[in-house]
C-alpha cells in the first residue's frame, strides 16, 4: 500500500508539471523550479486526498471531477475539508499567475514565487474557510433545533 | 435533549426520511441484515422505492434478482433500468411491478415493454430504444400508450426510426407533456395536438418527407387550447402546413422552431402573432448588429485621431542675399537624452546622471557666444521611430497617418534629407549608428553609412563603439570637400536606461563617453578653418526606470545642445532657460543648412540663435512655408479665429508689405503665432473626441444588452460562474497595459483553464491543450515585450533557405490535408489555386498569374452561387497566410475538428463552449503571429514578389489598392474567419 501511494505521489507529481507546461511554465528554461512547484502542490494540496483514498489516482480524479458519485460521501466533514483544500490549492495557485505579466519589476514576479505564495494563501483560506462553512450551517441547525 | 449516541437509537420515521434518498441497492447494501429491526425497516415500509438499474454489473443484478426484488417488487415506484443484457426479460419472468409509477427504459425489446404496459398504469414515461424499428409495433406501442394509459401525464419517447400514429379516436385525456424525438408526419402531428386535451408541453419533429397525402380528417380538427410551449423541428414541410399546425394552437406562448424551410417565413410572421421567440427573425439581429456597428462607428470616430498625408514637396529657391554659413554640419543623435543629463546643476545631490557631461558645461560657460543648450519638448509617443520622423519632416504624430501608399516604415512626406538632395547645393550626407534611420529613408544615397542593428536592448556599446571607430574618419574625410552633413545616432544610452536605469553606474560611464565624444568633435572643429555646427539633440527622456513611450515630463523633456567654431555667432542671446518644441528643429535646422523647409512642417524657427540680421528673412521664409500648407490643409481641417487672426497679420507684414522694421514686434506676433499654430494642430491630432468615444460605447453596450435579453431563456446555468469569472476577468484585462501587452499569453492562460475544467474524456482534453501548445511557439514579441521575448527562431525572415524549403514543404501537406476535408473534388478550383501558390513558394515563374486568375473565376462563381464562398475564402488564405503561419491555420483546423467531432451528447450547447470558441478566435489573432500594434502588420501579403511579367490588366487589378486592402484584412484577421467558417461548416455537418 505504501508503494501504491508513492508511486501516486509521482504521477501527481508528472501530472501537475504537465499541466503546469501547458498552462504556459517555460518549457526548456527553469526545468527545476516547474518541478519544485508541481512537488509542493501535490504535497499541500494533494497529501489528505492521496492517504484516504490509498493512492487510487482514478478516483481521486473522480472525487475531484465527478462529484456525481461521490456525493454522498463528500456529504462527509473530512472529505468536505479535502476536496476544498485540492480546489483551494489548484486556485490559489491559478490565481497566482496573474502578476507576472505586469511590468513592476520586482524580484518575485519571477515564476513560481506567486505561484507558490497564492497556492499557499488558497489552501489555508479553503481550510478556514470550510471550518467557518461548517461552524455557521453547525449554529443554524442548532438554532433551528432549539426552536 | 436526549444524547444521540449511535445509529440506532435514530428513530423510525427517520430512517423512513433517509431511506426516500436512496437508491435501493444502496439500501440494501447499507442496511439490510443489520439487524432484526433494520430488516424490518427495510423490508416492510410500506413506502415506495427507487430503484435505478441502469448500467448495472452482472453481480449487481444478481443481488437485485435473488436479494431485493422478491420483498420489494410491489413497492417500487420509480424503476430505471437499461434492457440492453436482457436484465429486464429475466426479472420480469418471475417477478411483476404492480405499483409502479414512473419508468425509464432505455434499449428495451417489444414484448417486455408490452408486459409492463399492460400491468401497470404509469404517470411517467420514458423510453429510448433501437430495438424497436417495425411501424406496425411502434404503432401497437402507442395505441395502448394512448388507450389504456390514461394517468400518463409526462411522456417521453426517442425511436431511432419514422413514426406514425394515425388512429381514429384516442382516448388520451391527462397527457401534458410529450416529448417526442422522431420525425413523424405533419398529419400526425395535428391529429396528436387535436386530441391531447391538457397539453402543455410539447418538442416534436416533423418531416413530410415522401408522405401520402392523407387528409381526410383535416374538416373535423378542432383547436389545441392549453398548448403553452412548443418545439417543433420541421423539415420538408409546406407553408400552408405550417400556417394550418399554427392556427390550431391558439394560446402558445413560447415557439422554438429549427430546421430548414424553403419558404419566406415572413409570410407566416404576418399571419402570426403570440410569438415570444422565433429563430427566423433575423431581421431583428440584423439590426441589433446595425446598432453595434454605429456604436463602432462612433467610437472609432472619436479614438482613431487621422492626419492626411500630402506628398508634396517644398519647391523654390532659398534666398540667394543669405550665404551658406557652415560647411560642416554634424548632427548627433543621443537616444533618450534626458534633459537634466546634460543641463549643470547646482545642488548638492551627486548620482549617476547628474552633471555628467562636464565638458558640456564647460563650453556653455567658457565659450558662451558660441554654444548654446536649449529645453526640447518632444510630442508623445516617445518612442524611437515616432521622434525621428518628427525631427525630419517637423509633423506632429497622430494614431493613423492616412497615407497612400502602404509600405511599412518609409517617410513619404517632405523632408529635411529629401530636400538636402533637391537643393542645388550637393550637401553630401553621411550616416553612422542607428538602422532604424534605413528604414525609414532606404532610398536615400549616403556617401559613409555605416549602421548597427537597434534591437538588441542589453547591449550597450556595440553601435556606439562601431559609430567612434568610423565617426573620425567620417569627419576628416568629408571636411576637405565643400559642404556636408553628418548624422550619428549613438544608442548606449538608451540602453542603458532599458537595462539598468539612469541612476546605475553604467548610466555615468555611457554619459561620460557622449561629453567625451562632444570634447573631441569641439576640438577637431578649432583645428579645422571651415565654419562647422555641431547640434547635439536627444530624441526623448526616460522615466525614473529608464522606460519611454508615454507622455511622463520625463520622457518628453529632452535637451538640445548647439555649438560652432565660428566665433560671436549666437551674440545676441539672453542665456534664460529656453524651452522650444522638438519639431522647431526641423526649419531651423533646415536654415543651418540653407535647404528650404519641407512642405508639411509645422515647426516655427528657433529665432532667438538666429543672427540678429538675418531673422527677418529667415520668418518670412519660415512664414510663406506654413502659409501654403496651411492653404492646403484648411481645406479639410478648419482654424480657430484666433489663428486666421495672426495668419492674416503676419500675411500683411511678410508678403503684402515686405518692409523690414520693428524686428521685436514682428518677434513678438511671430512667436504667438508659433505657439497659436501648434496647440491648435495638436488638439486637433491628439485630443480624442470623448464624447463620440462614450456614446460608441453606450451603444455598443445596449446593442449587447439587448442581445442577453433576447438569449437570457436559451442560458445553460452549468458553471455559470466560473463563465462570468472568466469573462470578466478578460474585460478587466483591457485596462492594465501590461496585461494587454502580453494578452496572447493570458488568452491561452484562460483557453487552458477552459479546457481543464471541462467535462470531456481525459485524452480529448490532453490532446487539445497540446495542439494549443504547440501555437505558443508561433506568436511573436511585441516592442514592449522586447528583453523577456524571443521570437521563434523560425519566425525570423530568411532563416536559412533549407529551413525555408522545408517549412514550405510542411505547409503544402498542411493545406492539401485542410482542403481535402473542406472542399469536393468536383470543385477543382481551390485545388488549383492551390497548386499555383504552392509552386510559388517552390520559386516557380509565372505561375502567381494562374492563382489570380482562379481566384477571378472563382469570385465569379461565388457571385452566382454564394455557397462557394468559404472555398473561395480557403484559396485566398493559402497564398496570404503564406507557409509560415500555415502549420497554425492547421492546428486552429484541427482543434475545432477535434471539439466538433466525436461528441453525440449536447454537452456543447453550454456557454462555456461558446466562451472557448470566442476566445479561441482571439487567440489565434495572436497564434497566427500578429499583434495589435500598426508596425507589425504583415504587409507581405500585399505585395508578393513577382518574378514574372504579369499580363498589363491583371497586374492593375493586383495592383490596386482595394485587392491589396482586401489581402492584408485576410491575412490580419484570418483567425478570426477561419473561426466563423469553420464553425458554420462543422456546425452544420452536426
Amino acid at each position: 500500500m505504501n508503494m501504491s501511494i508513492g508511486f501516486c505521489y509521482l504521477q501527481l507529481i508528472g501530472i501537475t508539471y504537465v499541466i503546469s507546461v501547458l498552462m504556459g511554465a517555460p518549457l526548456l528554461t527553469d526545468i527545476l523550479q516547474t518541478l519544485m512547484f508541481s512537488i509542493y502542490i501535490v504535497l499541500i494540496g494533494f497529501t489528505p486526498i492521496i492517504i484516504s483514498l490509498k493512492g487510487n489516482l482514478h478516483e481521486i480524479y473522480n472525487f475531484l471531477f465527478q462529484n456525481e458519485f461521490y456525493l454522498i460521501i463528500s456529504t462527509s466533514k473530512k472529505f468536505f475539508y479535502m476536496r476544498n483544500l485540492v480546489w483551494g490549492t489548484i486556485i490559489g495557485a491559478w490565481l497566482g499567475a496573474i502578476p507576472i505579466p505586469l511590468d513592476w519589476d520586482r524580484w518575485w514576479q519571477q515564476w513560481p514565487i506567486t505561484c507558490l505564495v497564492s497556492s499557499t494563501i488558497g489552501a489555508s483560506c479553503s481550510i478556514i474557510i470550510s471550518y467557518l462553512w461548517l461552524w455557521i450551517r453547525n449554529k443554524q441547525k442548532y438554532n433551528e433545533d432549539i426552536e | 435533549m436526549k444524547q444521540i449516541l449511535s445509529l440506532t437509537d435514530l428513530s423510525n420515521d427517520l430512517f423512513f426520511e433517509i431511506f426516500d434518498y436512496l437508491d435501493v441497492l444502496d439500501l440494501f447494501q447499507a442496511f439490510f441484515n443489520l439487524n432484526q429491526r433494520f430488516n424490518l425497516l427495510v423490508i416492510d415500509r410500506h413506502n415506495s422505492f427507487q430503484a435505478n438499474m441502469i448500467s448495472l454489473k452482472s453481480y449487481k443484478f444478481s443481488i437485485y434478482k435473488n436479494f431485493i426484488l422478491p420483498h420489494i417488487a410491489c413497492y417500487i415506484r420509480y424503476l430505471s433500468i437499461s434492457d440492453e443484457l436482457n436484465y429486464l426479460q429475466i426479472i420480469l419472468q418471475s417477478i411483476s411491478f404492480t405499483n409502479l409509477l414512473s419508468i425509464k427504459l432505455y434499449h428495451v425489446k417489444l414484448k417486455e415493454l408490452k408486459i409492463i404496459l399492460q400491468h401497470c398504469q404509469l404517470k411517467y414515461f420514458f423510453i429510448d430504444t433501437n430495438y424497436i424499428q417495425n411501424e406496425k409495433h411502434l404503432n401497437e406501442i402507442f395505441k395502448i400508450l394512448f388507450n389504456q394509459q390514461l394517468e400518463l401525464s409526462i411522456m417521453q419517447c426517442h425511436f431511432h426510426t419514422n413514426l406514425y400514429f394515425i388512429e381514429e379516436k384516442n382516448k388520451l385525456s391527462k397527457l401534458r407533456r410529450v416529448i417526442i424525438d422522431c420525425d413523424c408526419f405533419s398529419s400526425d402531428f395535428i391529429v396528436l395536438i387535436s386530441q391531447l386535451r391538457e397539453l402543455r408541453y410539447l418538442n416534436a419533429r416533423i418531416n413530410d418527407y415522401n408522405r401520402e397525402y392523407m387528409d381526410k380528417d383535416i374538416d373535423h380538427l378542432t383547436g389545441n387550447e392549453s398548448l403553452h410551449s412548443l418545439i417543433l423541428h420541421i423539415e420538408n414541410i409546406e407553408l400552408d402546413r405550417l400556417l394550418l399546425i399554427f392556427s390550431l394552437m391558439i394560446n402558445v406562448r413560447i415557439i422554438d422552431l429549427n430546421g430548414t424551410i424553403d419558404f419566406d417565413i415572413n409570410h407566416v410572421l404576418e399571419l402570426e402573432r403570440n410569438y415570444t421567440s422565433f429563430r427566423y427573425m433575423n431581421y431583428k439581429f440584423l439590426s441589433l448588429n446595425f446598432l453595434y456597428i454605429i456604436g463602432l462607428i462612433f467610437f472609432l470616430n472619436g479614438f482613431l485621431l487621422t492626419r492626411r498625408v500630402i506628398l508634396q514637396n517644398s519647391i523654390g529657391t532659398f534666398p540667394l542675399s543669405i550665404p551658406i554659413e557652415f560647411n560642416q554640419v554634424i548632427l548627433i543623435v543621443i537616444d533618450a537624452l534626458r534633459y537634466d543629463f546634460i543641463k549643470p546643476n547646482n545642488d548638492s545631490i551627486t548620482n549617476n546622471y547628474l552633471n555628467q557631461m562636464p565638458f558640456v558645461q564647460e563650453l556653455l560657460e567658457i565659450k558662451s557666444k558660441q554654444s548654446i543648450l536649449l529645453r526640447l519638448i518632444a510630442d508623445p509617443p516617445t518612442t524611437t521611430l515616432q521622434r525621428l520622423k518628427a525631427l525630419t519632416t517637423g509633423t506632429l504624430p497622430t494614431f493613423i497617418d492616412i497615407s497612400y501608399n502602404f509600405i511599412g516604415y518609409e517617410i513619404q512626406e517632405d523632408n529635411i534629407l529629401n530636400q538636402l538632395i533637391k537643393s542645388s547645393y550637393q550637401r553630401n550626407i553621411s550616416l553612422l549608428g542607428d538602422d532604424t534611420w534605413l528604414a525609414l529613408y532606404p532610398n536615400i544615397k549616403f556617401k559613409h553609412l555605416y549602421v548597427y542593428p537597434s534591437f538588441d536592448v542589453h547591449d550597450l556599446d556595440t553601435v556606439d563603439n562601431g559609430i567612434l571607430k568610423h565617426l573620425w574618419t567620417v569627419i576628416e574625410d568629408t571636411r576637405h570637400e565643400q559642404l556636408s552633413f553628418i548624422i550619428a545616432h549613438f544608442l548606449g544610452v538608451d540602453h542603458c536606461g532599458h537595462r539598468y536605469g539612469p541612476l546605475h553606474i553604467e548610466m555615468k560611464r555611457k554619459l561620460n563617453q557622449m561629453d567625451d565624444v562632444i570634447r573631441n568633435i569641439s576640438l577637431s572643429f578649432n583645428k579645422s578653418n571651415s565654419s562647422s555646427l555641431l547640434i547635439v539633440i536627444g530624441d526623448h527622456g526616460m522615466t525614473q526606470q529608464g522606460d519611454h513611450g508615454g507622455d511622463e515630463l520625463n520622457e518628453i523633456e529632452t535637451a538640445m545642445f548647439i555649438y560652432t567654431n565660428k566665433p560671436n555667432y549666437f551674440l545676441s542671446l539672453n542665456q534664460n532657460e529656453k524651452t522650444v518644441s522638438q519639431i522647431d528643429i526641423v526649419p531651423t535646422l533646415s536654415w543651418f543648412l540653407h535647404i528650404l523647409i519641407p512642405y508639411s512642417s509645422l515647426g516655427m524657427m528657433i529665432i532667438d540663435i538666429i543672427p540678429l540680421e538675418q531673422r527677418y528673412i529667415a520668418m518670412k521664409l519660415n512664414f510663406e512655408q506654413i502659409e501654403i500648407y496651411l492653404k492646403h490643409i484648411s481645406l479639410t481641417l478648419s482654424l480657430s479665429d484666433k489663428l486666421q487672426e495672426l495668419r492674416a497679420n503676419l500675411h500683411t507684414i511678410f508678403i503684402s508689405f515686405d518692409r523690414e522694421r520693428n524686428l521685436t514686434m514682428i518677434e513678438n506676433l511671430f512667436n504667438e503665432f508659433k505657439f497659436e499654430l501648434q496647440t491648435h494642430f495638436r488638439l486637433q491630432w491628439s485630443t480624442f473626441n470623448v464624447y463620440r468615444i462614450i456614446i460608441g460605447l453606450i451603444l455598443m453596450l445596449i446593442s449587447c444588452l439587448i442581445f442577453l435579453l433576447i438569449f437570457m431563456k436559451l442560458f445553460n446555468y452549468e458553471n455559470i460562474i466560473f463563465n462570468i469569472s472568466l469573462t470578466l476577468m478578460y474585460f478587466v484585462i483591457s485596462f492594465s497595459n501590461s496585461f494587454i501587452i502580453n494578452e496572447a499569453m493570458c488568452l491561452y492562460f484562460f483557453l487552458q483553464t477552459i479546457i481543464l475544467i471541462s467535462k470531456m474524456k481525459i485524452l480529448k482534453k490532453f490532446l487539445l491543450s497540446f495542439l494549443l501548445f504547440l501555437t505558443r511557439t508561433f506568436l511573436i514579441c511585441r516592442e514592449e515585450q522586447q528583453p523577456y521575448c524571443i521570437d521563434s527562431i523560425w519566425l525570423i525572415k530568411k532563416f536559412s533557405d533549407t529551413s525555408d524549403y522545408f517549412l514550405s514543404f510542411m505547409a503544402t501537406i498542411v493545406w492539401l490535408i485542410i482542403l481535402i476535408l473542406t472542399c469536393n473534388y468536383s470543385y477543382l478550383l481551390p485545388y488549383i489555386s492551390y497548386i499555383c501558390v504552392v509552386g510559388y513558394w517552390f520559386n516557380i515563374p509565372y505561375i502567381l498569374s494562374i492563382f489570380y486568375l482562379s481566384i477571378i473565376i472563382q469570385i465569379c462563381f461565388v457571385l452566382l452561387n454564394p455557397n462557394h464562398f468559404d472555398k473561395l475564402i480557403y484559396s485566398i488564405l493559402i497564398f496570404v497566410v503564406g507557409y509560415r503561419f500555415s502549420f497554425v491555420i492547421f492546428l486552429q483546423y484541427f482543434i475545432y475538428y477535434i471539439i466538433f467531432n466525436n461528441n453525440n451528447n449536447n454537452n456543447n450547447n453550454n456557454q462555456s463552449f461558446s466562451l472557448f470558441l470566442s476566445i479561441l478566435a482571439d487567440y489565434f489573432f495572436y497564434a497566427t503571429g500578429h499583434q495589435p500594434v500598426l508596425s507589425q502588420i504583415r504587409w507581405t501579403a500585399a505585395f508578393p514578389t513577382l518574378n514574372s511579367s504579369i499580363n498589363i490588366y491583371l497586374s492593375l487589378i493586383i495592383n490596386s489598392l482595394i485587392v491589396r486592402g482586401i489581402f492584408i484584412l485576410i491575412e490580419t484577421f484570418s483567425g478570426q474567419i477561419l473561426n466563423v467558417i469553420v464553425i458554420r461548416k462543422l456546425y452544420q455537418k452536426k
